[in-house]
């Protein structure tokens, strides 16, 4: 890819070169078949984009003479795909050592040099929601990113319009991590209930200490000692004021309906269900209580507690109105979730606007970036993939990814080696037949020693 | 030469008895110095980087320079080390180096241990633990890091944790004097962590410093409270808070260590949103760093730790062109980081160096790897002595040669840095270190001879000559030419003090006049057959001195 | 209705397609509730089955628009137009295309019911040389994944033991029966899993000499345990009275070529050092994986080995790798020469091997080599070419039905044969959205 190449000579030969933003971004894509999501599709249409943004959408517009055209004839252009669960692009996943971690922040350990940015960008993915991994029932909070590849500081990755976000898990990966691994709480289902459920407690009590105490500062001549602070009731006290939207890793039926009560019963309603494999089971309440699920396309059965899943789950829960995303989890799956979308064409028959709806508007929605980014309306950031043929097909191949208006992908002028960074001690390159990095239960392998091995397999 | 002196060979730094003289004036080990005053002559110093004085008198007394400058008056107690051929350097500054040091014991886990929320000290949080107080100043590696030119050294505390204590200056004299410069410098903070409790991962250590600095900033505020108003909760005794206070008020720095350019930003991070001084050290790679870090204008040290060079070689049956390839950018990567340091230095960034992680026999193999690859003699020896100073806030007690300094000098056969330079003392703190020299002139066992013809300019009138200089056995002989000062013909002088190296020529010779004899000092760089140095007349000047090494003429 | 298990478009006087409707109008109406309907438990049907007016995709003889396909006797009897046989449950595929089965060469399907429950896994035994092992022994016919995997086209799989050097032997099955000789199909392979000098994951933090050390003496166990095997097999050839030696018993089986030898190679360097192997031993032999073969292509062309490769949608095995290697890797084997064969390497999911299949196609390989991948190619690596791999004449009746390309994901597959059996086209996956899609009680409490 040549833009980010040229980049990295310049940024070699100069070391003061601030990356990327000054690139050209000024440009219009003519002439292609335009999949808005949102307002339907045109053929044959030009889509201009000035500023990172998206300046107008039409049919022959009327652009300034010099500007760069990018020929789409016969192409498709959709809005960059948008990954609502992913583990790319972070250095540490899982701070495993307590059932509540709502204090850390995965904004801490972004790695912008990692190589899995780039073969994402080749999918045609823009936007990622970098997760805590699901050890602990309250988990840390997630940074969503914009895969600005080619930049060495991580924030600059960070997507700063995005709201706050935290993760929560139920179910088997919890309660082995303590419960089994730990011999602490929680070892059930009934104990991930009563941790969350303390840690809301908690946090009330906490909030209520503190407005006392902020309220006797005031008063004059006023000797109020400060309470204690904890950043992790601090952070859960955000969840009850709404100020953070839940993701939650969940999978039966049961857990997830527990927590749904949960959240109503403290008023939360900024929630989404992440993997909910048996979401399908619980799909009115679901579309009733929260802010929807974000699913897998078809895993299953590699562990119990998925072992009642059904591939039509998109199809259930989109028919009975449950606002849902197809994400990853995975290095290796958010290459291709336009195709993890196509698969709910076979199992269950959505249509082409509901299947892309599933990895663009949907986790915007969710992630609650709708109004910048997720579908091809004017004024929103000029996140764009171009696609060679429908990005539905089998054999649609990403041509092109644009974030902000700036290409990070062109698969005519893709590099061979896009890594950012090379290791000098590093005797040969190594070579892996397999990639576990990028999973759920990362740096959590210290509790399972005892275990044996397949417990690294199970990893969502 | 100087055995009519007491110096401290390596092997007798056992014990010392300074510091107690006041009541025990014997010492039936015979180890005991004479005395603290010491009288460096005719040396070439080099007092801050980049600036150059030929053959100055050094005078130390009591671990101190009290004076240097030519023909300086020899006082009666004083030893002298003649210093003719020698350079006399700044002793250099470690920015961190945990040779010595212990990790403090840790108290046995309670029974109730709860790995999800474990006491500070047995998560590696323990920030009020002395370093000093858990460091060995006999410790062998200590001699090893003086012997290379250390005299000084920032040390950090060992821990697995993200706080495991605090610094403390040291200087490497002998075990029993002196050697606490000062204690409790910073607060040493790492991302790493004991493991198998909260904070495990980086995630949490941040999570960690973020929850303690803003109860330390809460305790503090109580104690204000309290001070005022005794009726008012007794605020907590917390050790680990206190020690953090003193961080707020930015009365201590952070000390970070980072592995990688990703921790050096977090330490940024903390920086900015704490609003707490820091220092950086460790840092290794990232020139794309550099703008960041001259931003945030915080005293950063280098690794002088360099990777190995990739000399691979792959059998016939693994794909060459390929793996060449794969090579190259590994290569470049390593030229990169060789390149860091100059780069650095090209920023204008006043970095400082340390040893972490560092072979001490790769020290000048690395630095000259670093030099050869951008960073200049003067940038190396102000990362080694005057930055540091500088940065640890010591600038005014030593980092440069200079009355009223701690005496703390290299004294070196050759420029620092070149081919074949040796530290032949190293003056720490005052007390004389002598190390054995190896000898590097032409090696050893090859016998004959050069003869060269030289030319120099003086105030009076340019001058010509030869020299010639033979080896037997490894040691180099010479004689000089001249024409006699007092009248017609020639005078030949044998050299003194001759070094050869396969780059550099230094020696000196008496002339003799009516009034007085002169000593004059020649050096100069050797390449090829070309010989470009300068030529010191005591108490005169310097002038250019030219030489080329030509077939004696037959006679 | 888009779904698969609805798209049963049978004729009136087809019954069982009548139940089919039947049970759709139950469900549809929200009335299908305790009692066990007629019909419901459908279970895979032997008899004479006519196809008509479909487009035949034959694979090896083209492509025959408007004709008919007669399955009888679990064959496919006869190929042509305007066929008509007496008693012949009719079945109109007017619109619609018939394929031949997919075999997917290589994956767990069957041998492990829920990966992470050590129970359920009998993929592996205890033992580096373990050639013995059978995997078709451990094939549970009744696994939930299979009838998940089946109704995508997916009639055929090679379940693969896994573990050490020789981790026991691979069978090819039929994905219908309900013991492993009914599903057996006539392939067996021994499985050598050829040393290694890549690391098997990120997981896998062994140093680079020890990795190539242990390669080292890996490679030299394997001559070992090869020249004993050669042995024996002279000794007994010469009517020796030898020990029970089951390990070596099987292999000399290999040697005599009884049982074709799979051999797992990955790094572009195993792969070279297997052909070599493969040669000096001048034993016949299937190369399997192959990741880095893209890199070797020519010589692995020019070995005359047949490869395994795949998983395609998997990720490049090492970072400075273009992003598309794996996706392109049976494109540029097949483009040098190559006859490939794909496998997922899966166990619940062999269903996506269409879907691997078409990134190869896309990628590089095209959609003709890319169907041959998981038919005809595969069926010649294994020898099966006169049974299975193409819409023949004589050929078993493996074969499905569609309304368009199998692998493009928006393709429905309506109807779909095993052995000449009609496979009902439900599992529990599509049970479960036929139970929840319209639930009663909703919402309310």
């Amino acid at each position: 890819m040549k833009h980010i190449f040229n980049l990295l000579c310049l940024l070699l030969a100069s070391p003061f070169l601030v990356v990327a933003q000054n690139a050209p971004n000024r440009f219009v894509i003519k002439n292609g078949t335009v999949l808005t999501i949102t307002n339907g599709t045109f053929p044959k249409t030009d889509v201009w984009v000035e500023n990172g943004k998206i300046k107008q959408i039409g049919q022959d517009l009327k652009v300034p003479a010099n500007i760069t055209v990018v020929d789409a004839s016969g192409k498709y252009v959709m809005p960059g795909i948008i990954d609502a669960h992913s583990h790319i692009a972070l250095e540490a996943i899982n701070e495993a050592t307590s059932p509540i971690t709502s204090e850390v922040w995965m904004g801490d350990v972004i790695d912008p040099f990692d190589i899995g940015i780039y073969r994402a960008l080749a999918g045609g993915v823009t936007v990622t929601h970098a997760m805590h991994g699901s050890a602990n029932a309250i988990g840390g909070q997630n940074v969503t990113l914009k895969l600005r590849y080619g930049n060495t500081d991580p924030l600059a990755l960070r997507m700063q319009e995005a709201p706050r976000t935290i993760k929560f898990a139920l179910g088997e990966n919890p309660t082995r991590v303590h419960g089994r691994g730990k011999n602490i709480q929680p070892r059930s289902r009934m104990g991930v209930e009563a941790v969350i459920r303390n840690g809301f407690e908690e946090a009330l009590q906490y909030k209520k200490v503190w407005e006392a105490y902020e309220t006797e500062r005031k008063q004059k001549n006023s000797t109020a000692v400060p309470p204690v602070y904890s950043l992790r009731l601090e952070t859960i006290s955000d969840i009850l004021a709404g100020e953070i939207i839940i993701h939650c890793h969940s999978y039966r039926a049961d857990e997830i309906y527990m927590l749904i009560k949960v959240c109503r019963e403290y008023g939360i309603d900024k929630i989404v269900f992440s993997h909910v494999n048996e979401g399908f089971k619980v799909a009115p309440e679901l579309a009733a209580y929260t802010m929807g699920a974000s699913i897998f396309s078809d895993w299953w059965a590699y562990k119990f507690e998925v072992y009642y899943s059904t591939a039509y789950n998109a199809a259930v829960l989109t028919k009975n109105g449950v606002l849902t995303s197809i994400n990853s989890d995975s290095g290796e799956v958010i290459r291709h979730l336009y195709h993890e979308a196509a698969k709910s064409q076979r199992y269950g028959g959505l249509s082409d606007e509901e299947a892309l709806a599933l990895i663009t508007i949907n986790p915007a929605k969710q992630l609650g970036i709708d109004a910048f980014v997720g579908s091809i309306e004017v004024g929103k950031q000029a996140d764009l993939v171009i696609f060679d043929s429908h990005p539905l097909s089998i054999y649609a191949i990403p041509q092109m990814t644009f974030v902000d208006g700036i290409k990070y992908f062109d698969r005519q002028s893709d590099e061979l080696d896009q890594r950012l960074k090379i290791n000098p001690s590093e005797l040969i390159e190594p070579i892996f037949l397999k990639e576990y990095d990028h999973n759920c239960m990362q740096n959590v392998d210290f509790y399972f020693t005892n275990f044996g091995r397949n417990l690294f397999e199970h990893r969502h | 030469m100087i055995n009519y002196f007491l110096h401290f060979k390596i092997s007798l730094l056992l014990c010392f008895m300074l510091g107690r003289m006041g009541f025990a004036q014997s010492d039936p080990t015979g180890q005991k110095r004479i005395t603290s005053t010491y009288l460096i002559t005719r040396v070439t110093i080099i007092p801050t980087p980049g600036k150059i004085l030929p053959n100055q008198d050094i005078l130390i007394r009591n671990g101190q320079i009290v004076s240097f400058g030519s023909n300086l008056p020899r006082p009666a107690e004083a030893l002298q080390i003649p210093g003719d051929s020698l350079f006399a350097y700044p002793g250099f500054i470690d920015m961190a180096n945990k040779s010595g040091v212990s990790a403090p014991s840790i108290p046995e886990k309670p029974a109730d241990f709860d790995p999800s929320n474990p006491p500070d000290v047995q998560a590696g949080i323990h920030p009020d633990v002395d370093v000093l107080e858990h460091y060995d100043p006999s410790h062998s590696q200590i001699a090893d890091w003086r012997k290379n030119g250390f005299t000084i050294a920032h040390k950090v505390p060992l821990g697995q944790g993200m706080l495991p204590g605090t610094t403390g200056l040291v200087v490497y004299g002998p075990p029993k004097s002196n050697i606490i410069i000062r204690s409790d410098v910073a607060r040493y903070a790492k991302f790493s962590t004991v493991g198998g409790m909260y904070p495990a991962t980086v995630l949490g250590v941040m999570a960690k410093y973020r929850a303690l600095f803003e109860n330390a900033r809460l305790l503090s505020r109580h104690q204000v409270i309290f001070a005022s108003n005794q009726r008012v909760k007794i605020p907590d005794t917390n050790p680990v808070l206190q020690s953090l206070i003193l961080v707020l008020e930015k009365n201590k720095p952070l000390f970070f260590e980072t592995n990688s350019e990703l921790d050096v930003r977090r330490a940024l991070s903390i920086q900015r949103e704490q609003d707490i001084s820091v220092m950086i050290s460790g840092i290794a790679e990232g020139t794309h760093m550099i703008p960041v870090i001259k931003k945030s204008g915080v005293g950063v040290a280098l690794s002088i730790n360099l990777p190995e060079e990739n000399k691979q070689e792959f059998s016939a049956e693994i794909q060459n062109s390929e793996r060449e390839e794969q090579l190259k950018k590994i290569n470049a990567a390593y030229i990169k980081r060789l390149s860091a340091a100059g780069e650095y230095e090209k920023a204008g960034i006043p970095f400082a160096f340390t040893t972490k992680h560092l072979d001490k026999d790769k020290l000048f193999d690395n630095l000259r790897l670093m030099i050869k690859h951008g960073l200049s003699k003067e940038a190396a020896l102000a990362a080694l002595t005057t930055n540091p100073a500088k940065i640890l806030g010591i600038d005014n007690m030593t980092g440069d040669i200079s009355p009223g300094k701690m005496a703390n000098i290299l004294l070196t056969t050759d420029t620092l840095f070149s081919a074949e330079f040796q530290i032949q003392y190293v003056i720490a703190n005052g007390y004389l270190f002598e190390y054995p020299l190896k000898d590097n002139s032409e090696k050893n066992g090859k016998n004959g001879s050069a003869y060269w013809e030289y030319d120099t300019k003086t105030s009076a009138g340019s001058a010509s000559g030869f020299f010639e200089i033979s080896y037997q056995s490894g040691t180099a002989k010479g004689s000089i030419t001249y024409d006699d000062p007092q009248g017609e013909g020639k005078i030949t002088s044998p050299m003194n003090d001759l070094k050869v190296s396969t780059k550099r020529i230094t020696f000196s010779f008496v002339v003799k006049t009516a009034k007085e004899d002169l000593t004059v000092a020649i050096e100069g760089d050797v390449s090829e057959n070309f010989l470009v140095g300068k030529m010191y007349i005591a108490d005169y000047d310097s002038f250019p001195f030219t030489a080329q090494k030509t077939d004696k003429p037959k006679p | 209705m888009p779904n698969g298990w609805a798209e049963m478009n049978g004729k009136p006087s087809d019954m069982n397609a009548f139940k089919y409707i039947l049970l759709v109008f139950f469900l549809g109406l929200g009335i299908f509730c305790q009692a066990q309907e007629d019909g419901e438990i459908l279970k895979p049907q032997k008899g004479i089955f006519l196809l008509q007016n479909a487009t035949l995709v034959t694979v090896t003889k083209g492509i025959l628009e408007n004709s008919d396909l007669l399955i009888a006797d679990g064959l496919i009897q006869k190929i042509g137009k305007n066929l008509s046989f007496p008693d012949a449950q009719l079945i109109d595929c007017t619109g619609k295309f018939i394929y031949p089965g997919m075999i997917d060469s290589g994956n767990r399907l069957g041998l492990v019911e829920v990966n992470s429950l050590s129970e359920t896994q009998d993929f592996m035994e205890i033992g580096n040389v373990t050639p013995n092992m059978q995997a078709l022994t451990a094939v549970n016919p009744n696994a939930v994944a299979i009838a998940v995997t089946r109704v995508n086209g997916v009639t055929s799989s090679i379940a693969l033991p896994s573990g050490g050097l020789f981790p026991g032997t691979a069978a090819l099955n039929h994905l219908n029966g309900y013991t492993p000789d009914q599903m057996y199909g006539g392939f067996k392979g021994v499985i050598l899993n050829f040393p290694s000098s890549a690391r098997t994951s990120t997981y896998d933090t062994r140093s680079e000499e020890d990795v190539q050390k242990e390669s080292e003496e890996a490679q030299k166990k394997l001559d070992d345990i090869w020249e004993k095997a050669v042995s024996y097999h002279r000794l007994k050839s010469a009517g020796a009275m030898l020990d029970y030696y089951p390990e070596m018993e099987h292999l000399s089986k290999v040697i005599a070529g009884e049982i074709s030898l799979m051999i797992e190679a990955n790094a572009a360097v195993d792969i070279r050092r297997a052909i070599k192997w493969v040669k000096d031993n001048k034993v016949t032999a299937i190369l399997t994986g192959v990741s880095e073969g893209w890199r070797i292509a020519e010589e692995i062309a020019s070995s005359g080995l047949s490869v395994i490769a795949g998983p395609v949608l998997t990720i490049p095995s090492r970072q400075s790798d273009r992003y598309d290697a794996a996706y392109t890797n049976p494109g540029i084997l097949a483009k040098a020469g190559v006859k490939v064969a794909l496998r997922t390497n899966d166990a619940e999911n062999v269903r996506n091997l269409p879907f691997h299949a078409g990134f190869a196609a896309a990628y590089g390989m095209g959609k003709e080599e890319a169907l041959k991948a998981v038919t005809i190619h595969a069926a010649e690596i294994f020898g099966l070419d006169h049974q299975i791999g193409s819409l023949e004449e004589g050929k078993m009746g493996n074969l499905f039905i569609t309304d368009g390309d199998p692998f493009e994901p928006r393709t429905q597959i309506s109807h779909l044969f095993i052995q000449g059996y009609k496979i009902p086209m439900t599992n529990r996956q599509i049970r479960l959205y036929q139970e929840f899609n319209e639930r009663s009680p909703g919402l309310e409490q």
